[in-house]
């Protein structure tokens, strides 16, 4: 075994910024009709669960019992599809009259995170992609216009619906490291061409995980 | 992302008295008038990993040799503006204006 080294430059690697943003609203199963999402902010994970439920028996711990996991998250951005609208309790109808407090159907949602190292900020990316998201309502600040320029900042709470994944466990959330070596570079390009409408796919969607796993095997 | 110099311009010429408005002020000024400098630090919002909106940061100096000048008043009135300082040099009073545009 070769001797342990820590902090190589290559390995100092860390994740940063937001962005690449996309909206997909299901159909019949299928996370379809993505729209860019401008104006991300922050997407700030806060998964929940997995909570310790520890069973005694003879005076000991005798089995520790994990609950399952749940993905939360908060979306914050500085603006918002059209499309969104309706996954946000908002109903329009043909003369443009938006009416809140309605049905909040689930949605899919992917974006990246840039990834680097110490080497190379720029090493490459990890895109995230989530299923089965629910907008919570959420507070809206409005502030009078001062000395200092300041945009409204939205921000959604966002709760989820696992999807099934043949194989394991049900998931609302599922990730791939472009700088990981087992990812093959052109399985991922067709990942991409499939989420952001490239190339010969027509309309954006969002792949289920297996699905995604299929496209980086094959690739294009 | 961000408003001209020349927008800015046309901006106070329409919303103040001041008949001389100047990005780069000739070697004799006419009274009262505006100068216009961009020497402020600009205010930027990031989002998507770029910057999503750029304000420019200008000095806004109104000199007028009347101390009760309604411009002063008229530039101040303008959004994302704030007094800096006030004074006076040989008989013309300095109105000195911090704006993000």
């Amino acid at each position: 075994m070769p001797e342990l080294v820590w902090d190589e430059l290559d390995q100092r690697f860390f994740e940063r910024g937001v962005s690449h943003g996309v909206l997909y609203t299901p159909t019949g199963g299928v996370y379809g009709a993505g729209v860019a999402w401008s104006g991300l902010t922050a997407v700030n994970e806060s998964p929940a669960g997995a909570e310790s439920n520890k069973q005694y028996a003879d005076n000991i711990v005798y089995v520790n019992l994990l609950s399952a996991e749940e993905f939360n998250a908060t979306i914050e951005a500085f603006t918002f599809p059209v499309e969104f609208l309706a996954h946000d309790g908002v109903a329009k109808t043909a003369n443009g009259l938006q009416i809140g407090m309605q049905g909040r159907p689930t949605f899919g949602f992917s974006w990246q995170n840039l990834k680097g190292n110490a080497e190379d900020e720029d090493l490459g990316f990890v895109l995230n992609m989530a299923y089965g998201l629910q907008a919570s309502p959420s507070e809206k600040s409005n502030a009078t216009v001062n000395e200092s320029p300041e945009l409204k900042q939205f921000s959604w709470s966002v709760s989820s619906t696992p999807v099934t994944v043949p194989g394991f466990r049900p998931t609302a959330i599922a990730r791939v490291d472009s700088t990981d070596p087992d990812v093959d570079p052109a399985g991922l390009e067709a990942v991409l061409d499939e989420l952001y409408g490239r190339g010969a796919v027509v309309t954006p969607h969002l792949p289920l995980p297996d699905e995604v796993d299929d496209l980086l095997a094959v690739g294009p | 992302m961000a408003r001209s110099q020349s927008e800015l311009k046309e901006v106070l010429e329409t919303v103040t008295d001041a008949e001389n408005v100047y990005i780069q002020p000739p070697s004799k000024l006419n009274y009262p008038c505006i100068k216009i400098d961009q020497d402020r630090q600009n205010i930027y919002k990031y989002a998507d990993n770029k910057k999503y909106l750029l304000r420019k940061g200008y000095t806004i100096t109104v000199i007028s040799r009347d101390p009760n000048s309604p411009i002063p008043g008229q530039v101040e009135a303008l959004a994302h503006c704030e007094f800096d300082r006030r004074f006076v040099t040989d008989g013309l009073y300095h109105f000195v204006y911090q704006l993000f545009f």
